[in-house]
């Protein structure tokens, strides 16, 4: 019982920007300071520390790139439709700003995700471009995305925006694995996943540790560009409230201050 | 350190290229949506901060 | 309830021939290109005939769904006829069905004549029959969402084709391999359920979401 009214409490805080701005204030500061460490890791280690694979040699080391901005670009239309779902269900205005964050970022990675396929292919399997399961699949979310982002562009109204992209992602959400299901149909010959949080990965430890590490690091990336973009949505809608108006005066000014999400912690 | 020398680092064992681009890019990718998102916040909150300043005439809070 | 308002909308679609005319005239009017850019293709019976019918069939579905609640929406009745109808869910999902007869079933009606016109084989007919009248109810119904959506802008034929077609590809994907298995004379029983499962979840979900995509192009108005 107690902990139900602590759950409902809990949702109709979620609701109030002030709330959402305050505690999100040190989690954007923990997403951005561990993608960083993560990031610069990952690419060392990636590229000067993990070992060559025996049979496709250097090239090997593109999949520590291509596979988690494969991985982060599905995840973030997942997430989109999370999100439309939820702004759909309970009228949250604030998830069209996650939405909104997570289009374009999620694009550029679905195409950042076929460009490096491309390169990673080229010296392994003597070809830019295979039409296999991955492929077509990635290539589809990459169209799901314009889709989105096709029909945001021809919405100008900023609520039926949101409603129309919070029900498109939706759909195209609950499609990702009826395509997935019928691309593997498809061509049963690519290569199998190689990396996945379930199953235990085929590679030796030395070379999915650093794989681990970009993954993560890509989704603490995600995680502070997100929440940046919803951060400032929340200041440019509450503008004219009281918290606002204290927050941005007290705060120093912004060139000078290198880190500026520690400084706007928690006033008003 | 997997490799012996610097150049065999660049030289990827001839996958340089291809090695780097896909690095290149990503690094590109990433960098930028940092800094389009960090410029977005930076002018945004400036703006956020001039409108506030202008509805507030008393002179103290011009500080 | 629901009888009188199917008669309703079949009278509907009766009174404008043109929405079962254009379709099929588009249909063989592709048929017909394709014959004269690749003679080669459709000159004797042949795998890639199953490909080239299916993208027609999507095409095709692909250009009628803007009429599907075009009308309604010109002349500003859309609001009454589907989202304030008794059970909406009903309303539009008779919609779909109506829009299929003229389009889908149409199809798969014309099938023993398009279909050997582009190359396909007369043993992969019956098989291509139902294929299509499996998979063409999905891409009604998928495509209802989109036409629902898109139904408020005055040059949505691009966007409707960007968020439907990528819905389409298992259709396609099933469809096309039941045409290739009834070819070869294999058994494709499995494909069939496959589309059928596609079409189905298609049913639950489409209605829904049409619906609301209508009440967005409704406010838009």
């Amino acid at each position: 019982m107690k902990l139900k009214q602590k759950l409902k409490e809990y949702w109709h805080k979620l609701g109030s920007p002030r709330w959402f701005y305050q505690i999100t204030t040190n989690w954007v500061t923990f997403f951005g300071g561990s993608a960083l460490l993560l990031l610069v890791t990952g690419f060392v280690w990636a590229l000067a520390f993990a070992p060559a694979d025996y049979q496709q040699g250097n090239s090997f080391r593109i999949m520590y790139v291509h596979v988690p901005a494969a991985m982060l670009a599905q995840s973030l239309y997942i997430g989109m439709g999370v999100a439309g779902f939820i702004g759909l269900v309970w009228r949250m205005k604030l998830t069209d700003v996650a939405i909104a964050a997570c289009l374009p970022l999620g694009m550029v990675l679905t195409a950042l995700a076929l460009f490096t396929g491309g390169v990673w292919g080229k010296p392994t399997w003597g070809s830019w471009w295979e039409w296999d399961g991955r492929t077509v699949s990635t290539l589809v979310l990459l169209f799901l995305y314009v889709g989105i982002y096709a029909l945001r562009e021809a919405i100008p109204d900023a609520d039926l925006r949101a409603r129309a992209s919070a029900l498109v992602s939706l759909v195209g959400t609950v499609n990702i694995p009826i395509i997935k299901y019928s691309v593997e149909w498809w061509n049963t010959l690519h290569q199998s996943a190689s990396f996945s949080l379930t199953e235990k990965p085929a590679m030796p430890a030395e070379m999915w540790l650093p794989l681990l590490v970009m993954v993560l690091g890509f989704y603490c990336f995600a995680g502070h560009h997100v929440l940046s973009r919803m951060r400032l949505e929340v200041l440019t809608r509450e503008s004219s409230s009281r918290w606002v108006a204290e927050l941005m005066l007290n705060k120093n000014a912004v060139d000078g201050t290198p880190q500026t999400s520690t400084t706007d912690h928690g006033k008003g | 350190m997997y490799f012996d020398s610097f150049a065999e680092f660049l030289q990827m064992g001839n996958h340089g290229l291809y090695v780097w681009v896909a690095y290149g890019s990503t690094l590109l990718v990433l960098l930028s949506a940092f800094f389009i998102t960090r410029s977005m916040a930076r002018s945004g909150e400036e703006s956020i901060r001039w409108a506030i300043l202008s509805r507030q005439v008393e002179p103290k809070n011009e500080s | 309830m629901v009888g009188a308002l199917l008669l309703r909308e079949w009278k509907i679609l009766l009174r404008a021939r043109a929405s079962i005319v254009n379709p099929m005239a588009f249909l063989l009017l592709s048929t017909l290109l394709f014959a004269i850019a690749a003679p080669q293709l459709v000159a004797e019976p042949s795998q890639q005939a199953s490909g080239i019918l299916w993208v027609l069939v999507l095409f095709t579905q692909l250009l009628s769904l803007d009429a599907m609640f075009r009308r309604d929406y010109d002349s500003g009745t859309l609001e009454q006829s589907l989202i304030m109808a008794d059970v909406p869910f009903v309303a539009v999902l008779i919609r779909i069905f109506v829009q299929w007869l003229g389009t889908g079933l149409v199809i798969v009606i014309a099938t023993p004549v398009i279909g050997p016109l582009l190359g396909l084989s007369w043993s992969a007919v019956p098989g291509t029959m139902l294929a299509l009248l499996l998979g063409t109810p999905a891409l009604s119904l998928l495509g209802s969402i989109g036409a629902g959506i898109t139904v408020g802008f005055s040059r949505g034929g691009i966007i409707l084709a960007l968020l439907v077609l990528p819905l389409f590809l298992p259709v396609l994907i099933f469809g096309t391999d039941i045409v290739n298995a009834a070819g070869a004379g294999l058994n494709y029983t499995a494909q069939a359920y496959w589309l059928a499962l596609i079409t189905l979840v298609a049913l639950i979900v489409s209605p829904f979401a049409a619906l609301a995509g209508l009440r967005i192009s409704v406010e838009m108005q």
